[in-house]
């Protein structure tokens, strides 16, 4: 009984194998053989540039040409908080004792200042450099994470206000939706004049609701396994 | 009112959801949670018949561009005759939905954690039927995929957790496929709108690789079998207003996509023995998915199952694209509709069932119709819709198929259609005989459940009927646009 | 002779990974090695879009790496969900563990405290 069903496993990894790189060297095949397509788009958004409020282009393509895209995105990650916050109410809190100089609490000591500190220039040099909100919540986040690992009590989740917080990106992008539909009743056009700053106000806000997002996937999972 | 007003009404079907969203995640207070989102889907609803009388009036899709930069370098929303009617479909049935759901949870926490999560899964649902961008589809796909999971997490049991985790990998793996096509056409084609892909596409190896993974992903997210293990655990395990929601829409909106690539955006790769390869898939969908129905122990499992076999028909009518296009169309959405209304108001009837009795083993559900009368009414009339009696929506969409594999001389698919609504019969007059034989002992079943909030399960049944009454104003509605 | 280029390496990288996800995905049994291979064929597609951003080194194409910027943030708010749903599964199979193992016990000791009654 065991061997025949060590058997059918064994031609089953044999069969799976055979198929996934058969697939894979069709994928191959078509990579050679079709040449990636002519750079027309580029000219367009360098063309464009000027219009967008930033000088990256990259950010241009996220918060100005394709915005829609990311205000999706804030709304995937807001759904995705909402999804886990029960699961770290669930959980009693110990008692947190600040362990006397703990390790991790040293290096936090240190690391956290540098951490904001390189975070808020991220967050600010998005615009002409490579950098960005994302970039800098998931520094927020890991300082967010050093600390939690040390015992510090950083944020409460079970106050409105840090509901607020995790909802922050989104709420700043559809108040930016709603000023801009009133001036130019379009959907997301952002007037070239104040465009820079519409998207500085939605990436500031986006960074703290995202680095609270990403910290309260890892709070749950690591207070509510103990 | 001019057409820039209705395209700007796009825009708050993208919005409003959100607002709803947040306000019912930041607010304590349930009662204000169930107003608002009761308040949000009158106005949805609202919304959604103004841009559909404007669409099948005028005969022109409606347009919005994003930030007003023209695609390629933008994103652009469209919203044709088929879109129209899955986004009045979405809104009525999410208003009934809605309905049931302020009295349905048993715990304000489970509750408190519902609303928000459901108005995530409506906005996504509204974005896939509008988003005429392939990148800005998967996010929708995405936030679909991610707001479904959570919703059947809510219920906290054990088998809900584990059927919601095996829901997480497959959809992640399909959005995971759906990514792979995208960025096969983006690397051969340079760009990411519909309308500008289906114009530049041609038939080399790239583009069909790209329509085989998008196939494979939208496959396993719209459980069409043999990609279907995951679906009767999830949809039987979850909350009945979440099972209605997920078996009436969202495996409908990945049918969309697929819908739309085949025979929109991709059409120079499409051959006869591809499509002709979808179609056995679909009838072994219908015959295995009603097999299992017929012996389920469950309720809901039942009412899942079948739901794996209705995929099926959708997926029969490919083969019949390619020879009758807008007939075949036509009948698609036709048998969207009436299956969705239908399915929505079964879970629902069989939510109602499962928490005045207790549980849903069918073995026990013996006379339940002296008790529960109203339930099992639903349940029988959405069944006539989905084994295809007349004067039912179902049997509209079914002629409507037959007759157009009649006319095509594909007699196998006209088989596979009649051996399908046989076996639908059979496993849905199990359940309505349990429901109507007088049990042996004394009642054990202490039944005293007020089913008011049936009404709006009540009102999706009256539609089927409705739609099959009147069908030849709503066939010529359909095909003379969309 | 194919010409090596940069973009080619990545492209030809990439279907490995992808392969190599994907077999990990389908022949591994346990839970959470499943979500690890999901993101490793995340990766694999992250890499063929820039693999295409970067066909011309002198001009870059910037519309893939905005894409992959909102698909890792999506890869990884799906991650973030399945760990946490994991997390409480695992939990939910420990606390039934638990209650078996005492319902165990307290049957063991039934048993022996009536053998050892009889024995009396």
């Amino acid at each position: 009984m065991k061997t025949s069903s060590l058997v059918s496993q064994r031609t089953m990894a044999v069969v799976i194998i055979s198929l996934v790189s058969a697939i894979a060297a069709l994928l191959l095949i078509a990579f050679i053989q079709q040449p990636v397509h002519d750079n027309a788009l580029r000219e367009v958004v360098f063309a464009n540039l000027d219009k967008t409020g930033v000088s990256n282009p990259v950010t241009a393509v996220l918060l100005n040409y394709r915005a829609f895209d990311t205000y999706l995105e804030f709304a995937v990650f807001l759904c995705v908080a909402v999804a886990v916050l029960p699961y770290v109410l669930d959980v009693q809190l110990p008692k947190q004792k600040l362990s006397a100089e703990s390790q991790v609490l040293a290096i936090a000591k240190i690391f956290v200042p540098l951490s904001i500190l390189m975070a808020g220039y991220l967050l600010w040099i998005g615009s002409t450099q490579p950098g960005g909100a994302f970039q800098a919540a998931s520094l927020l986040a890991g300082c967010l994470v050093l600390l939690s690992l040390a015992n510090v009590r950083t944020i409460d989740f079970s106050t409105a206000r840090s509901r607020f917080l995790l909802s922050g990106g989104l709420l700043a992008f559809i108040v930016v939706n709603i000023v801009v539909f009133s001036q130019t009743f379009c959907f997301i056009t952002l007037p070239q004049n104040i465009a820079g700053s519409l998207i500085l106000f939605i990436e500031f806000f986006a960074t703290f609701a995202v680095s609270a997002s990403l910290f309260l996937c890892f709070e749950s999972i690591h207070k509510g396994h103990l | 009112m001019h057409s820039s007003f209705y395209a700007i009404s796009i825009a708050l079907l993208l919005t409003l959801p959100l607002i709803a969203a947040i306000l019912c995640f930041v607010v304590n207070s349930i009662k204000v949670k169930r107003y608002l989102s009761v308040l949000f889907a009158i106005v949805l609803v609202f919304i959604c018949v103004a841009q559909a009388s404007y669409v099948f009036e005028n005969d022109e899709p409606l347009q919005l561009v994003v930030g007003e930069w023209l695609p390629p370098l933008g994103i652009k929303l469209v919203l044709d005759g088929f879109s129209s009617v899955m986004l009045l479909m979405t809104s009525i049935i999410g208003l009934a939905i809605t309905f049931y759901s302020t009295h349905y949870f048993e715990s304000d926490d489970k509750e408190s954690r519902f609303w928000p999560l459901w108005w995530f899964l409506i906005t996504a649902l509204f974005g896939v039927f509008v988003s005429s961008d392939i990148f800005n589809t998967y996010i929708m796909l995405e936030l679909l995929g991610l707001a479904s999971v959570s919703l059947i997490a809510i219920q906290g049991t054990q088998k809900a957790l584990q059927a919601s985790y095996q829901y997480l990998l497959v959809g992640l793996l399909g959005s995971l496929f759906y990514l792979l096509g995208v960025a096969i056409i983006y690397r051969t084609y340079g760009v990411l709108d519909n309308e500008l892909i289906a114009q530049l596409a041609q038939n080399n190896l790239s583009t069909k690789l790209a329509l085989a993974f998008i196939t494979l992903g939208m496959m396993m997210k719209c459980a069409l079998f043999p990609l279907h293990f995951w679906l009767p655990e999830a949809h039987s395990n979850a909350s009945a207003p979440v099972s209605a929601i997920l078996s009436a829409l969202v495996i409908k909106a990945a049918f969309f996509i697929l819908f739309k690539f085949w025979f929109e955006i991709l059409t120079p790769v499409v051959t006869v023995f591809a499509v002709s390869l979808i179609g056995c898939l679909g009838a072994a969908a219908i015959i295995y998915g009603s097999y299992r129905a017929f012996t389920a122990p469950r309720l809901k499992l039942l009412v899942a199952y079948s739901t794996v076999a209705q995929i099926g028909y959708l997926f029969v009518a490919f083969p019949l694209m390619i020879v009758t296009p807008e007939i075949t169309r036509t009948a698609v959405i036709y048998f969207i509709v009436a299956h969705g209304c239908a399915k929505a108001a079964m879970f629902l009837s069989a939510g109602t069932i499962q928490k005045a009795v207790g549980h849903d083993n069918l073995a026990d559900l013996k006379g339940i119709a002296v008790h529960l009368p109203l339930s099992i009414f639903i349940f029988a009339v959405t069944s006539t819709s989905l084994i295809g009696l007349p004067p039912s929506g179902g049997f509209i969409a079914k002629w409507l198929m037959l007759n157009n594999a009649v006319q095509a001389g594909q007699w196998w698919w006209v088989v596979t259609l009649f051996i399908g609504g046989l076996l639908a019969s059979a496993y849905l007059f199990r359940v309505l005989n349990l429901a109507f034989t007088t049990p042996e002992q004394e009642s054990l079943l202490d039944v005293n459940y007020s089913e008011k909030k049936l009404l709006g399960a009540a009102g999706l049944a009256i539609i089927t009927i409705i739609i099959g009454l009147n069908a030849i104003w709503l066939t010529s509605m359909i095909a003379s646009n969309a | 002779m194919i010409l090596m280029t940069q973009s080619m390496l990545f492209s030809l990288c990439a279907v490995i990974l992808l392969a190599i996800g994907l077999i990990g995905f389908l022949l591994t049994s346990d839970f959470l090695r499943k979500l690890l291979a999901l993101n490793v064929i995340g990766m694999a597609i992250f890499m063929v879009l820039i693999a295409a951003a970067n066909n011309d080194p002198n001009a870059v194409d910037p519309l893939p790496h905005a894409m992959v910027l909102t698909g890792i943030v999506v890869a990884a708010a799906g991650t973030a969900l399945g760990l946490n749903l994991a997390s409480k599964i695992v939990k939910f199979a420990r606390s039934i563990q638990g209650e078996n193992t005492a319902i165990e016990n307290k049957k063991s000791n039934a048993t022996q405290d009536s053998s050892s009654g009889q024995t009396d």
